[in-house]
């Protein structure tokens, strides 16, 4: 319980001792459990507070899915993170690329879950369905600036860092995506009845986004 | 390929990640449940972390013991039983071994009590330059002043361990490598008693703070409480 409590210390006052890779290597049995459980409390809270607007299952259903998205994301890009690393010369092993993307998320939930009130009051004050999925990505943009910023501690501000960064980004954006978007409803929309635990497949992430582009730029026409 | 096909195969990984773990580092009870369910599951995130753990870890004799201590009883290891043994004896051993688990003790604990915002030095200096701003009462400057004083001397204290620590790590680590050296190449051992001069030297100047202090305690200012109170 101590070496939990050590990493669970570490990861809130010194991440930077996280990324450091010649950390002891030991005590990342400890570290895996204690970001697991950040990622498990903060998102499954965060994921709590937005199903407020809806109540009942949803709160259940949201506080589930929602660290499940952060984790299934990450057992999809890690590796890739490995290999782009590689291909950069900058050597990285697949435990160091899992460690350091647990801690960002990690860090990214414990955000959200500083976050979680404000987005509960927003919502206890009558935040609409719509308002409610903005602010929701506000808060999410929030705690993706404090991953990158943990990632970007770990390889630094060189040319070929930011080169790793930006094309790792073209794998962990469109997979954490369309990963929330399987997984979706987070807040339950008030015109449905009945709360499902999984909306129906319809479309992809990608296809969704544009027909919402198309339909906007015709209303706005 | 459908989402079914998908997990199946998901999982079918998994408990090949399970097993090759398990091989890898056979657990049981509590332990074992656990990195099962987590090698099925989150196996692209826990098999490497679980499988490096497993590589990283020396064999080690001495698992309760820290780095520093751990080095000198390995260089005891390496005498024990041999005419080198007079070189390193056991009590010397074992009395280097009980101050360095003291020190090791008292690192811990300053570290621990320095990480505590009550003990940031900044806050605590800025607290006196907040309290000389807005003219407070002698009193309270006097102890926010003295409360500076001592964060101080602890972190000096702290910087202290750690520097002699490392020193002593070193040593230890040269004495070691010495005795190994003469054991098995019949090597000159004579520089081993001047590094374990070293040696004995910095554990005398850690351990000589750790004394029992003749602590002379002012008497208690006695409080006559009127009678109304109670």
């Amino acid at each position: 319980m101590n070496g939990l409590q050590f990493e669970l210390e570490r990861l809130l006052r010194h991440p930077e001792t996280i990324t450091d890779p010649s950390r002891e290597r030991q005590t990342d049995r400890h570290l895996f459990f204690a970001t697991v459980l950040s990622i498990l409390v903060g998102a499954g809270l965060f994921g709590m507070a937005l199903a407020t607007s809806r109540g009942g299952l949803q709160l259940l259903y949201s506080s589930i899915k929602m660290p499940f998205v952060c984790l299934i994301t990450l057992a999809f890009v890690t590796p890739a993170l490995a290999a782009i690393s590689d291909v950069f010369h900058r050597t990285l092993t697949l435990a160091n690329a899992a460690v350091l993307m647990l801690t960002a998320a990690a860090r990214a939930s414990l955000i959200l879950l500083a976050l979680a009130p404000v987005v509960w009051l927003a919502f206890d004050h009558g935040l609409s369905y719509h308002r409610g999925i903005i602010v929701a990505c506000f808060c999410y943009g929030i705690a993706g600036l404090e991953a990158l910023r943990i990632i970007k501690l770990a390889f630094g501000n060189s040319t070929r860092s930011f080169a790793i960064i930006g094309v790792f980004s073209l794998v962990l954006l469109p997979a954490g995506a369309q990963t929330a978007w399987l997984l979706r409803p987070y807040l339950g929309r008030p015109s449905q009845t009945e709360v499902p635990f999984l909306r129906g497949k319809e479309s992809s992430f990608n296809q969704s986004v544009s027909r919402s582009l198309t339909s906007s730029v015709e209303y706005s026409e | 390929m459908n989402i079914l096909e998908l997990v199946a195969l998901y999982v079918a990984a998994g408990s090949i990640s399970a097993f090759v773990l398990h091989r890898k580092k056979p657990t049981t009870g509590r332990a074992k449940y656990l990195n099962w369910l987590l090698a099925l599951f989150l196996w692209p995130l826990w098999l490497p972390v679980a499988l490096a753990c497993v590589e990283t870890k020396p064999e080690d004799s001495h698992p309760n013991a820290s780095n520093t201590e751990r080095t000198l009883l390995q260089a005891y290891d390496a005498v024990k039983g041999t005419p080198l043994e007079k070189l390193l004896p056991k009590e010397a051993v074992e009395r280097i071994s009980r101050e360095l688990r003291n020190v090791v003790a008292r690192d811990r604990e300053l570290s621990q009590l320095l990480a505590q915002p009550n003990f940031d030095l900044q806050i605590a200096r800025e607290r006196v330059t907040e309290l000389e701003r807005c003219r407070a009462s002698t009193r309270a400057l006097t102890m926010a002043k003295r409360h500076v004083e001592d964060v101080e001397r602890l972190a000096a204290l702290h910087a202290r361990d750690r520097q002699l620590l490392a020193e002593l790590g070193d040593w230890l680590m040269t004495l070691r490598t010495q005795l190994v050296l003469a054991r098995y190449s019949a090597s000159n051992a004579e520089g081993v008693s001047d590094i374990f001069a070293e040696v004995c030297s910095r554990v005398e100047v850690l351990g000589s703070t750790l004394e029992e202090p003749n602590l002379v305690l002012p008497e208690p200012p006695t409080l006559s409480c009127p009678s109304t109170f109670f």
